[in-house]
């Protein structure tokens, strides 16, 4: 078990070299001088000799690579070269608006699954089912951010009860706050809610079946305490795992949604990033992210055997 | 009951589907106008006889820009997803096969682009080649290279020690011909499920690569530019948001729609459910 542990974590290291290959391959293969494109308004040329020098792009290109590495493993991702902003102080400032939308959209996700999730298993073939079936399927379908187009302009151009867009911070209110975040939640999580039921429903269906479900109804205990005590808490783990892995989704998801609904998180600094071509601060982005990704995965995969106590004891026993 | 209802879903997948190619294939006969005439009289119209779908923020006739529109997407969505399985499938395939250290280290790869998003890869890729079509393609097959790999090798691997195969080798067969001849057949009934479904993401992907202004620019009738440009005036004509959104939504609807009904198909297990 430990060792499958140790194992585990070991893994991520060499994905994460990979990653950290792929995001220096990119800032390589970026058009122009690098050292101009770091160096911005401010081109003297002393200022890119310096740039040159810090980073080594006059040296061999696995030097370059090197020199990079220890800047990122330093915290030195670069700088914005608008604001001359270091790339982790514009993050810090967008990653809590990005946590609390990606908070809130799994929220949103969970609390749509889990009860038609139930429901649709216990009920399977019935209309619920059929119908959360093809809700689900129509969900599966909608473009996040067309979506978010629709929601605004029903409750925000035409009911106007909720703002059309921007945020209003936790200093503004909580309720100003929450106001200016539940349709980017609704829109960003709509599509996870329906994997996520999905997942549960067919988990719960093997789960029913099992034979400790049967002995369970046999001596007499409820439905209710059939499903909540037992059934639910084995076809969990599976789903658990699997709102570990829509978590990352999200976090690509805010992207979109955050320039649906003008929302100053990481994903619209990445996109403003991206199409003001200040490179730096994208690639930095994209790794941070891709980094926390591969982390969350394994978070997950090191998650399963605390839930699953016959993972945990190495027993591969038949439970049915 | 189940098998009706499964061919139901792939046949009326296919219809919808195939009326959305017929009207890429056939839009300068469909449609009413040219996507790009501009009538500065008629900006942001409500739906009306003259203009079915209304008119945007230039006049233009949006039925029609939405007729051209289907061209460009689904002709890019192909694209991505039969690069992405030529590419996924030719390493799935070498890698089950071969295994040793090209497998370790192709799976490397293939867990760094499952940590990249599409949108991020399209971010990377439009920082390489700037915005336009090729680096939404590029980035939507790199994404969905990593699925068809695993499936490929996945399906591969119990295989190749399978009699058949063995006597292949007997027999003299060529590595190539074992591959390709012998190994791939196998492969059909997952791909076809996996290039339906991987279609519809594809389609979902370049509409908002190009939606955040990485993919087509305006005035390029695309459905992505056009929800990017109806979202400044929705206050005015939420038309504009609304027709190309739901033309988004039918394609993908469907594509997914010939995925489920596919998966029936092939995997008679998910007929119990």
């Amino acid at each position: 078990m430990t060792r499958y542990l140790a194992l585990r974590v070991l893994s991520v290291i060499p994905t994460l070299f990979g990653l950290s290959l792929v995001v220096f391959g990119v800032t390589y293969l970026i058009p122009g001088d690098p050292a101009l494109i770091m160096a911005g308004t401010d081109t003297s040329p002393d200022a890119v000799a310096r740039i040159r020098q810090n980073w080594g792009l006059n040296e061999p290109l696995y030097v370059r690579y090197a020199i990079w590495l220890v800047h990122v493993l330093q915290g030195n991702l670069g700088e914005s070269y608008f604001s001359r902003q270091t790339v982790l102080q514009l993050v810090a400032g967008a990653l809590p608006i990005t946590a609390e939308l990606a908070t809130l959209a799994l929220a949103v996700a969970v609390i749509i699954a889990i009860p038609t999730g139930t429901l649709a298993a216990v009920r399977a073939g019935s209309l619920f089912d059929l119908g959360a079936a093809a809700v689900a399927f129509v969900g599966l379908s909608i473009p996040g951010f067309w979506l978010g187009i629709m929601l605004i302009y029903l409750f925000g151009v035409q009911w106007q009860i909720l703002p059309a867009g921007g945020f209003a911070s936790l200093g503004d209110g909580v309720l100003a706050n929450l106001k200016s975040m539940v349709l980017p939640a609704i829109a960003l999580g709509t599509f996870t809610s329906t994997q996520l039921m999905r997942y549960l429903r067919a988990g719960l269906l093997d789960v029913l079946h099992a034979d400790y479900i049967r002995t369970g109804r046999a001596k007499g205990l409820s439905g209710t305490t059939v499903l909540s005590r037992h059934a639910l808490r084995n076809a969990l783990i599976p789903f658990t795992t699997v709102l570990g892995v829509q978590l990352g989704y999200l976090l690509a998801g805010t992207v979109i949604i955050e320039s649906v609904f003008a929302l100053p998180g990481m994903g619209r600094l990445v996109l403003t990033a991206i199409l003001n071509r200040d490179y730096q601060v994208a690639t930095g982005i994209i790794l941070l992210i891709g980094t926390a990704f591969v982390l969350i995965n394994l978070l997950v995969d090191l998650l399963y055997p605390v839930l699953d106590p016959r993972i945990r004891l190495g027993q591969a026993a038949n439970w049915r | 009951m189940h098998d009706l209802s499964r061919n139901w879903s792939l046949t009326m997948g296919l219809a919808i589907v195939g009326v959305c190619c017929v009207v890429a294939a056939a839009a300068p006969l469909l449609s009413p106008y040219s996507p790009d005439a501009q009538d500065m009289t008629n900006v942001l119209r409500a739906p009306s006889a003259a203009h079915p779908f209304g008119t945007d923020e230039y006049g233009r006739d949006t039925l029609s820009r939405i007729f051209y529109g289907a061209r460009l997407t689904l002709l890019a969505s192909s694209f991505a997803v039969v690069l992405a399985a030529f590419t996924g499938c030719a390493l799935g395939l070498s890698t089950g096969y071969f295994g040793g250290l090209y497998d370790t280290l192709v799976g490397r790869l293939i867990d760094v682009l499952f940590a990249l998003p599409v949108i991020l890869l399209g971010i990377a890729i439009v920082a390489i080649l700037g915005p336009g079509e090729v680096s939404v393609v590029v980035a939507i097959a790199l994404a969905s290279v990593p699925n068809f790999t695993r499936v490929s090798r996945s399906t591969i691997i119990p295989e190749k020690e399978r009699e058949y195969v063995v006597a292949a080798h007997v027999v003299g067969a060529p590595t190539g011909y074992i591959i390709v001849r012998t190994l791939l057949p196998n492969l059909i009934g997952p791909l076809t499920v996996l290039l339906s479904l991987g279609f519809a993401y594809a389609v979902l992907y370049e509409a908002s690569l190009s939606f955040l202004g990485l993919g087509a620019r305006p005035p390029t009738p695309e459905w992505g530019v056009m929800l990017s440009t109806a979202r400044d005036f929705l206050f005015q004509s939420p038309w504009s948001a609304f027709f190309p959104g739901v033309s988004i939504f039918v394609l993908v609807f469907s594509l997914n729609l010939i995925g489920d009904g596919l998966s029936g198909l092939v995997d008679p297990r998910s007929r119990e459910r």
